[in-house]
């Protein structure tokens, strides 16, 4: 049963989204963990690379290794013959972030500098 | 009596909308068919509530019954979050029906029911009524939101914490990161909530933001034009009459705002 009848219903909210060409850096460090993170995985892996509402700061990265998705939309980058994705609809967040990674034991792991975020949390997770 | 409520409803589709706004939320949702309503609260970077919608799970999607009167901003970043795949954000307001009711006045049948709510936890939240012609209905208006113990912008817009407000057991820490979450966890850990908020009634409208009732400093903390305000006092205080400097007044529990 739904609660939503067949009428009443309103449009859909406008999310309007500057769509730019995807240019991110990726240190040597988070080069090699990406190979080695990926080492094992078939061709169609890729990483994907996202920015979801949410997160101490509005905005949460997300970072993720998937079956190459089959819908349009994403942009990719090729670091080291491994693919990175990135959706154009968080290509105005995402461009021109640094890609690191830390190896150390706390606070260790993929960081990421974002130059549009006028804010982030203290574990560098999310950002507004 | 049934309050008909015309703050907004939303819907949000796609196979991710529940842990789009689980994100936001201070406790983790997990509303399906089984377990169809839940409630969020989304509040900004200081901590504070901006919003607090009960969440319906529904066959076409998530159902928000914001407590705002307006459509809250965040939306925004859930709807681009959902764009990604195929949800989408929808204003559902017209397309439900959305009452409050005393609980001893509800109709008999009603397509959902929210219970244990406001002043006491005596009302309801009924979605889609059945219509009879014996129940009469009237718009809510902030100040009968104010007597039955619901909140209005003056609790949200970022004023207070959800301690304050009536809404402390929706602060889980477990739900990882969300906005003023750090603080919330700076206050369990080093600074525990010892406030609520009452529901208080006066003979004569007050003319001042604040009273000593039980020997505390009591805020006001919706605008005093009528004999019933809502206020913020020390948790111990207990509920009854009170005789204070204005003379005798009358305070109640809000338990879980509307």
């Amino acid at each position: 049963m739904s609660l939503v009848g067949g009428g009443g219903l309103g449009l859909p909210m406008a999310v309007e989204i500057d769509v730019v060409n995807v240019d991110i850096s990726v240190t040597k460090a988070a080069e090699n963990a990406i190979l080695e993170t990926m080492s094992n995985d078939d061709d169609d892996q890729v990483l994907i690379i996202s920015a979801d509402s949410g997160g101490c700061s509005g905005y949460m990265y997300d970072m993720k290794v998937v079956e190459r998705p089959e819908e349009d939309g994403y942009q990719e980058i090729v670091v080291g013959g491994k693919s990175i994705l990135i959706h154009d609809r968080d290509s105005d967040l995402l461009n021109g972030i640094e890609l690191d990674y830390k190896d150390t034991l706390m606070g260790g792991g993929f960081q990421i500098t974002n130059p549009n975020a006028s804010k982030s949390c203290g574990c560098g997770q999310s950002f507004g | 009596m049934l309050y008909d409520d015309p703050r907004p409803i939303s819907l949000l589709t796609g196979h991710s909308a529940v842990e789009a706004i689980s994100k936001l939320s201070t406790n983790r949702l997990s509303v399906n068919k089984e377990n169809n309503v839940e409630r969020a609260v989304v509040c900004d970077g200081s901590g504070r509530v901006l919003d607090a919608p009960h969440i319906v799970w529904d066959e076409s999607g998530v159902i928000l019954l914001h407590t705002t009167s307006y459509k809250p901003d965040y939306l925004k970043s859930v709807a681009r979050t959902l764009s990604k795949g195929s949800g989408q954000v929808m204003d559902a307001t017209g397309a439900i029906d959305r009452f409050l009711c005393h609980r001893d006045q509800c109709p008999d049948q009603a397509g959902l029911v929210i219970d244990n709510l406001g002043v006491m936890g005596k009302y309801s939240i009924v979605l889609n009524p059945t219509r009879s012609e014996k129940w009469t209905n009237t718009r809510l208006t902030p100040e009968v939101l104010i007597e039955i113990g619901g909140l209005t912008d003056d609790h949200l817009k970022g004023r207070y914490l959800p301690h304050h407000i009536g809404l402390a057991d929706y602060v889980r820490l477990d739900n990882g990161c969300y906005p003023g979450q750090e603080i919330h966890a700076r206050m369990d850990s080093r600074n525990p909530n010892k406030k609520k908020m009452i529901w208080i009634e006066f003979e004569d409208p007050p003319n001042q933001n604040s009273l000593i009732i039980s020997g505390f400093n009591c805020k006001f903390i919706t605008p005093s034009g009528g004999r019933i305000v809502h206020g913020i006092i020390e948790d111990s205080t207990e509920v009854g009459f009170h005789d204070t400097a204005i003379g005798t007044v009358n305070t109640l529990d809000i338990l879980n705002a509307l």
